[in-house]
């Protein structure tokens, strides 16, 4: 594992040459928490309660909601890039796991990311003190933390197999935009899953462990029993989306012409 | 030692065929069609210990898709190959440890460590090959010495001229000692200086380790500096395998024959196999079974000062055979 956390040194220390672009990373990030916070105000001054939040509850999700959500690890569209050009044997010919190695410097690049938009984040929390609500627990910290970090490594999974399509098909952005749209709704980045209709579908799926399920935890709206059924279900999409990614890779080399010199 | 066994060896790509136009561009969506490219029609060969091989052969041959499945990128359509006792598309890691690829983009150091400098992407390939703290700086220090790039390791890659570049990426491509070291194109590009540091570099490192070496090239130099044997491979098949005595036995059709005479001379004789006449020398292309004769005509004909016989240049030599005009 070593060299995997190595190429991850590698990336935070390469991330932390691109100040520009995280700052103004964090700031798209200070303006979606901005749009969802005078949307709900607004919906609240219209429409009044009865959404099962009050409204410091959903100014308190979509903030950590928009700081997890920048965090998550998502496989870069530089692997569908490198397979259609070819630049992917450079990784290919050496002893490493292209799954793991991506996470890896995803990992790496996003922590950085993290480290310099911390203070913007701390800012917002300062600003917005009035309306944020503070955790449940101290173990609910440590449970929303898990979920979220293995169900990062999960969302991760989908979207490094959107990018192994490259194998078979020259472009995937197509894919790639589909699916990034339906995930605002399947994590509830877009609205608390429980306010839409059809929750008890979308609650079997893993998107949820990146947003949602994190927040349910936050408020203590989760007993003991739910968390440990949720374990199962989490380690279960963890297995599956596994195995399904390595066969991906696997099958996607079969069908590689590794184009180019 | 065999250390490369590869035997009918065959690759079918297919491709799809898009026609021009707005028309086409429909019909590539609606109705796609594509055509079947053997770029390999059953090859076979071997390769052994301490080698280097060259294949030779006119652009899409079928050089590097050879190399792409021989170091597992690529999965051959039917036939066989081993490295080093590896089938080399089930990624084995300790498959992957034995071997070194540096493809002709040779991009590894610029993707990975584009804004970083050399010394960070060689620690990079230290962790993922685990090659020990002390090796690992023996081998820097020599590497970075031979190739002479002592002076750039702490520069970031995108500051690197293209030559220095090649050097750093070849030292990615070796820094773990690999048993097999596959090149492809190595010196593509480079100014003449830098392509004979690096051949030198890769006698250097075939003669230190026993390592086998398989390269591509279009360069004859390359071809002269390195290769053990040769494989001349076009269209898909094997045209050639041998040393480069065997390619002047038995592809090589005349010779140079240089002549400086006593005397200047207005006329030159034998003009149908004249290629420079000044004053008193004058060179012939001769066929080289008629080479005895004809150096005896010109010796009995002009008091000749000094000649000099030179066999064809390889270069032409292998244009002819990729021509099939043998």
């Amino acid at each position: 594992m070593r060299k995997y956390f190595e190429f991850a040194l590698f990336e935070y220390k390469y991330a932390l040459r691109y100040k520009a672009n995280t700052v103004f990373s964090a700031v798209s990030d200070v303006l979606r928490f901005l749009v969802f916070f005078f949307l709900w105000k607004t919906i609240f001054a219209l429409k009044g309660t009865g959404w099962g939040y009050s409204f410091n509850q959903m100014a308190t999700y979509y903030l950590i909601v928009t700081f997890l959500q920048s965090n998550t690890p998502v496989c870069w569209n530089e692997f569908s890039l490198f397979i259609r050009i070819g630049s992917m044997v450079n990784f290919l010919v050496r002893p490493l796991n292209i799954y793991l190695l991506y996470y890896f410097r995803v990992l790496g690049s996003k922590f950085s990311f993290t480290m310099m938009s911390l203070p913007v984040t701390v800012t917002i929390f300062y600003f917005f003190r009035r309306f944020f609500i503070l955790p449940h627990s101290i173990p609910a910290i440590f449970w929303m933390i898990f979920f979220w970090v293995v169900g990062g490594f999960i969302y991760y999974s989908f979207t490094y197999l959107v990018e192994v399509l490259g194998f078979w098909v020259e472009e995937v952005s197509g894919f790639s935009t589909i699916f990034f749209l339906i995930q605002e709704v399947l994590t509830g980045a877009i609205i608390p899953l429980d306010i839409l209709p059809g929750a008890k579908f979308l609650e079997l799926l893993p998107f949820k462990f990146v947003a949602y399920f994190p927040m349910r935890i936050y408020f203590g709206r989760v007993d003991t029993e739910t968390i440990l059924k949720n374990v199962f279900v989490l380690f279960f999409w963890l297995i599956v989306m596994i195995l399904v990614s390595l066969w991906a890779l696997r099958e996607g080399l079969k069908a590689y012409n590794a184009p180019g010199g | 030692m065999k250390t490369i066994e590869v035997r009918n060896l065959r690759k079918i790509f297919r491709r799809p065929l898009k026609s021009e136009g707005f028309k086409g561009l429909l019909k590539f969506y609606f109705n796609p069609s594509y055509d079947e490219v053997e770029a390999l029609k059953g090859i076979s060969f071997d390769a052994y210990k301490g080698e280097i091989l060259t294949i030779l052969g006119p652009n899409g041959a079928g050089k590097t898709t050879t190399l792409k499945i021989l170091t597992g990128i690529l999965h051959p359509t039917d036939g066989t190959a081993r490295v080093l006792g590896y089938i080399p598309q089930q990624r084995e890691r300790e498959f992957l440890n034995r071997i070194g690829f540096l493809s002709s983009q040779r991009r590894f150091a610029q993707y990975v460590g584009w804004d970083l400098p050399a010394v960070d992407v060689f620690r990079l390939v230290k962790a993922i090959y685990d090659i020990e703290n002390e090796a690992f700086r023996v081998r820097v220090k020599k590497f970075v010495d031979m190739l002479e790039i002592g002076e750039f390791l702490e520069v970031p890659i995108r500051k690197l001229s293209l030559g220095q570049r090649a050097k750093v990426e070849i030292i990615t491509a070796v820094l773990h000692h690999p048993d097999v070291l596959f090149l492809d194109e190595p010196t593509l590009g480079l100014d003449v200086v830098a392509a004979d540091i690096l051949r030198n570099f890769i006698i250097e490192y075939v003669q230190e380790t026993g390592s086998t070496v398989i390269f591509t090239s279009h360069y004859m130099k390359d071809v002269e500096s390195l290769s053990d044997r040769l494989i001349i491979i076009d269209r898909g098949e094997i045209i050639f395998e041998g040393d480069i005595g065997e390619i002047y036995r038995k592809f090589s059709k005349f010779r140079k024959i240089k002549f400086i005479l006593e005397e200047n001379i207005e006329k030159p004789p034998f003009e149908e196999f004249l290629q420079s006449h000044d004053g008193n020398e004058l060179s012939y292309t001769v066929a080289i079974d008629e080479t005895k004769e004809f150096i005896s005509a010109m010796i009995s004909k002009y008091p000749v000062r000094d000649l000099t016989v030179e066999e064809q240049d390889l270069e032409d030599i292998i244009k002819t055979v990729f021509r099939r005009e043998t």
